[in-house]
């Protein structure tokens, strides 16, 4: 899904750069980015999760506190 | 001038399990033991979560190791039937993912491992991931039939780093761990490459079999296995492990020795004909497995 693209012009001697356009997608396309975009942030939030435990822990462990 | 829209599987976001396929789980699993089983037979246990986050931190960093000869790869990967149908070479993600997302996986799991445990296990581990990519992907595997003799170094690391993580010292017995799997690679690799030999040459990748022919490579496994046996031995005669280590890993290793002899004796050459090459190869992969998990063993018996 690149971005469209022109190549820019001239107008009134002076230069127009480049307009980019968002890519047309297919609603089959968009389904499916939203569906891996949300699987990914589900995976990384659960990750992120879990390394805040672990470095709870780990500070636990390295300062030497007992429960 | 509007250009067509260009829809294209590479540029859509990688599903997450194509980022997990980066990581070659399934070499991280023998990584990830190996490393294991060197803090486990180390004389000091640190406490459960520092020695779990040194495993976590080997295998991320094997899982960095990866995604970044993928990365690497790329090209020669889509040449070989065994790795075409990869996240990268099959076109479901873009080269970049794989850099970044290698990248950052190596220098995080060398962070962690420092602030975890210590800085020597840290500064091992950074020196095995660069020993991997820059050594052996990058200079060594395109260009020379030694490349696994050399490269091997780099997945002898890990033991050696599970003991200076739970340890925080270098002692003989993980350098004993390093050579024995630094000697081990060669015969487990040269078996593998005679099998898919057509593969390695396509992609134009110098391995053994393909620069030194299939009886040559034959020769080496043998000579390769006999320092190997030696190595895998070598603790229990140094006293540096008890009776039931050094007992089965003379049997294991007469048995590997056995089957490379079986392999020398071959004369096969189509990859159909070669069946002790694949006996060697699966049974190098369990020979390492019992031949460390039989060190934990003889470690933690009672004397």
């Amino acid at each position: 899904m690149t971005p469209e693209e022109d190549e820019g012009s001239m107008s009134q001697g002076r230069w127009v750069p480049p307009v980019y356009r968002a890519p047309k997608l297919s609603d089959g396309e968009l389904d499916l980015i939203h569906k891996r975009q949300r699987e990914r942030a589900r995976i990384m939030a659960w990750l992120l999760g879990a390394f805040v435990v672990l470095l709870f822990f780990i500070t636990i462990a390295k300062t030497g506190i007992n429960w | 001038m509007p250009t067509s829209a260009m829809t294209n599987a590479a540029t859509l976001p990688a599903d997450w399990r194509d980022i997990l396929a980066l990581t070659k789980p399934r070499v991280m699993s023998l990584v990830v033991f190996s490393g294991l089983c060197g803090l486990l037979a180390a004389p000091a246990m640190p406490p459960l979560v520092l020695g779990f986050t040194a495993i976590l931190c080997i295998a991320l960093g094997a899982g960095a190791c990866g995604a970044l000869n993928q990365w690497y790869e790329a090209d020669v990967d889509a040449k070989m039937r065994r790795t075409a149908k990869r996240p990268l070479p099959a076109g479901r993600m873009e080269r970049q993912t794989a850099l970044h997302f290698g990248v950052g996986l190596g220098a995080f799991s060398v962070l962690l491992m420092g602030l975890a445990t210590n800085w020597l296990a840290a500064g091992l581990l950074a020196v095995s991931i660069l020993f991997y990519v820059f050594i052996y992907t990058i200079w060594l595997k395109p260009r020379t039939a030694q490349n696994i003799v050399i490269g091997g170094a780099a997945g002898a690391f890990p033991p050696l780093i599970g003991w200076v993580a739970a340890t925080g010292q270098v002692a003989p017995l993980p350098l004993m761990l390093f050579a024995i799997i630094f000697l081990w690679t060669p015969p487990h690799f040269w078996a593998l490459s005679l099998f898919v030999r057509s593969d390695y040459a396509a992609a134009g990748i110098p391995m053994l079999p393909v620069v030194a022919g299939v009886q040559n490579t034959r020769r080496q496994i043998f000579l390769y296995s006999l320092p190997m046996a030696v190595a895998a031995v070598a603790p229990w005669p140094l006293g540096l492990t008890g009776r039931v280590y050094g007992l089965s890993a003379t049997i294991l290793s007469l048995v590997f020795v056995a089957l490379a002899g079986r392999v020398l004796a071959n004369r096969a050459t189509e990859p159909a004909e070669m069946a002790p090459e694949k006996k060697l190869f699966a049974y190098s992969v369990f020979y390492l497995f019992a031949l460390f998990t039989v060190l934990v063993v003889d470690r933690w018996l009672p004397q």
